[in-house]
């Protein structure tokens, strides 16, 4: 038999009733890594639809998932050292490296030093993890380096501006002006660390025996779950050989991206279209920086 | 569920009983947390209390009979009101409370009890029911929908919403009925948790460590611009909901009356209600559907049930958005749906509905 809205209850059942469904304590608690796993698009379908439902009820917890939705946009924009340090970006590596195990057909055993220009008016310092760049006010560029090997400097078209040894350690170079987008990098025998400086308008494909720059079309793109990089012509003196590896970097280590046979390159550039799971989406998009290496 | 647990505790298998008792008293720490939030107990007292009651009750097992789920409860909170009584007396200075006897359940009502109280173990399913009978039947889109015009309230880019959820839900949520009152009954909704720490400039984290300062007295400094007697003041109004005779009763304050008015008609300029309603024109492209009773009744029964508030506070908390939204939301009506239990028989008939079909 049906229930009669208008049915009237006694105040003691009224009592019992509210006191049933009072709520006492505070709202759901929803885990950190649970939001940063949602912010960076890694949950599966019943996992987020659960998190969804909990979060349209959970006023505090959508305050800190939009915390850390907007962490992730400043991160994204930070260099990847000031990015590596942020707490969140723990979490996202965590997830990086979680969600991309399967893919990643072998991380990369070399410790990478990155390098990074630190503007301030007309002075900028390079820091990288064997050496230390900067220009003065007069444009004088003075490099330490604490490794051995040759230091390689390039400009912002990627054309190599100077090679050789440091005397004392200290290599000068007198009117220097390009400071942004200057690249560096020391060649301890025939291993080159590099890195791409400020905005990645240039890549350089890493060799073991040469290291060369080609230039990034355009901005790295993320749509759906594909990364797209567009890449121009090979240097001249570049045979298209070997293995182009595409990392992200992950903490000290990287997570391997794609791995594609440099052959053809043909002289328009190439497009690559890489599958990239989920979870690593917001990651790339964070890292801002992406590795490009060569293996012939 | 608990009906079982009831007839073999009293039932003679010592194992099945002593397990059935473990399952009771598990769901009975909330029950008897609940019958005591009307009442002025610290942290350790409400604890001291829980267990006093469930010593009694397992005592009293061989006179207990079983006789369904409103029996049960209505006994618990009459041996809680009893070791409440005791643990009263205790206190340094105590004198006798006048505390109320529980009245009986009648038989009639008991139906109405039962459906909703198949809820009573999760509330959030509770909540959904109520969210259909009164603002509107969704699902997981609906909810997917109200999170996306959420975090567009919360000032998240477009573009940031369209990779989390998708790119219509943004565009869908605006102009859907449905989400439109689930989305103004979020922000219009402030428990009496959120609403204290609003109307203190608190933290949620810090409530209950504020709370427990202005009950017992402390040489830190109270929240800016508060004393610590003004602070209990309000928690005890907004927090526990009480009445100004109630507040007069139980507290040690040493505010007038008078006093104790004035800091109650401060907070009531604090409340953040009306504000909100603001934004939401603001926000929202159609206020339309926030114009008309289902928004408020659904806003009255979560007052009434979740925060048991009376009348008068329902109406503080609710008619100055109602205002601002074109409803006219008067205490005699708030008065009409709550009285004799509307709200509850509503939900009841709904949830029976839903059940049967």
């Amino acid at each position: 038999m049906p229930l009669d809205p208008n049915h009237e209850l006694s105040s003691e059942s009224i009592t019992l009733l509210q006191e049933a469904f009072a709520v006492s304590g505070g709202e759901t608690e929803v885990e950190e890594d649970l939001l940063v796993r949602f912010a960076c698009g890694g949950l599966d379908g019943p996992s987020e639809r659960s998190l969804i439902s909990v979060l349209v009820q959970a006023p505090l917890a959508r305050k800190r998932l939009g915390e850390i939705l907007s962490e992730l946009e400043v991160v994204q924009h930070l260099p990847a050292s000031e990015a590596a340090a942020s707490p969140l970006w723990t979490s996202v590596a965590k997830l990086v490296s979680e969600g991309l195990t399967s893919l990643a057909a072998g991380v990369a055993g070399a410790t990478r030093a990155l390098a990074h220009v630190h503007q301030t008016s007309s002075f900028a310092a390079v820091r990288g993890g064997e050496f230390e760049a900067e220009i003065d006010r007069e444009g004088t560029l003075r490099v330490h380096a604490h490794g051995d090997g040759e230091l390689y400097l390039a400009d912002p078209a990627g054309e190599g501006i100077a090679l050789g040894t440091p005397e004392s350690g200290v290599l000068k170079i007198e009117g220097f002006t390009a400071m942004s987008g200057l690249r560096a990098g020391l060649l301890p025998g025939n291993y080159f660390q590099s890195a791409p400086v400020d905005s990645p308008s240039h890549v350089f494909l890493e060799a073991m025996d040469q290291t060369v720059a080609v230039v990034l079309r355009e901005q790295p793109t993320v749509r759906g779950e594909s990364l797209s990089i567009s890449l121009g012509a090979l240097p001249a003196l570049t045979p298209p050989q070997g293995t182009l590896t595409i990392a992200v970097p992950v903490g000290n280590t990287e997570v391997v991206l794609a791995r594609v046979p440099m052959a053809p390159w043909p002289p328009e550039g190439r497009r690559f279209e890489i599958p990239v799971p989920k979870v690593a989406v917001a990651a790339i998009l964070t890292a801002s920086i992406l590795q490009f290496r060569i293996h012939r | 569920m608990s009906q079982r647990d009831l007839e073999r505790w009293v039932g003679p298998d010592p194992t099945l009983s002593s397990e059935a008792f473990e399952r009771l008293s598990e769901k009975a720490r909330p029950v008897i947390s609940a019958f005591l939030n009307r009442y002025p107990c610290s942290h350790e007292e409400r604890e001291d209390i829980i267990a006093d009651t469930l010593l009694k009750v397992a005592n009293a097992r061989s006179r207990f009979r079983p006789e369904g789920e409103a029996a049960w409860r209505q006994y618990l909170r009459s041996v809680a009101l009893n070791c409440l009584r005791d643990e009263f007396r205790k206190r340094p200075g105590a004198r006798e409370v006048p505390l109320d006897n529980l009245g009986e359940i009648p038989f009639e009502d008991r139906p109405y009890i039962d459906a909703l109280l198949e809820h009573a173990e999760d509330r959030r399913r509770l909540y959904a029911e109520a969210d259909a009978c009164w603002l509107g039947q969704s699902d997981e889109e609906g909810d997917r929908r109200l999170l996306a015009a959420q975090l567009h309230g919360d000032g998240i880019p477009a573009e940031t919403i369209a990779r989390l959820l998708g790119a219509s839900s943004l565009d869908d949520a605006l102009t859907d009925p449905v989400v439109v009152r689930r989305f103004a009954f979020h922000r219009l909704y402030f428990s009496n948790d959120r609403l204290s720490c609003h109307v203190l400039g608190i933290e949620a984290k810090s409530l209950n460590a504020t709370a427990e300062r202005a009950n017992r007295g402390t040489d830190l400094p109270p929240p800016e611009g508060w004393t610590w007697s003004e602070v209990q003041v309000v928690l005890l109004r907004v927090r526990n909901g009480l009445l100004t005779k109630q507040i007069d009763r139980f507290t040690r304050h040493g505010l007038s009356t008078n006093e104790v008015l004035t800091v109650i008609e401060r907070s009531l300029t604090l409340y953040p209600m009306a504000g909100e309603a603001q934004r939401l024109c603001v926000e929202l492209p159609n206020t339309a559907p926030l114009a008309k009773d289902a928004l408020w009744k659904r806003l009255a029964f979560q007052y009434y049930c979740a925060d048991r508030l009376p009348q008068l506070q329902i109406h503080e908390r609710t008619s100055p958005a109602a205002e601002v939204l074109g409803y006219r939301l008067t205490e005699p009506v708030i008065a009409g749906w709550i009285s004799v239990g509307r709200l509850f028989t509503a939900l009841a008939a709904h949830v029976e509905q839903r059940r049967c079909l």
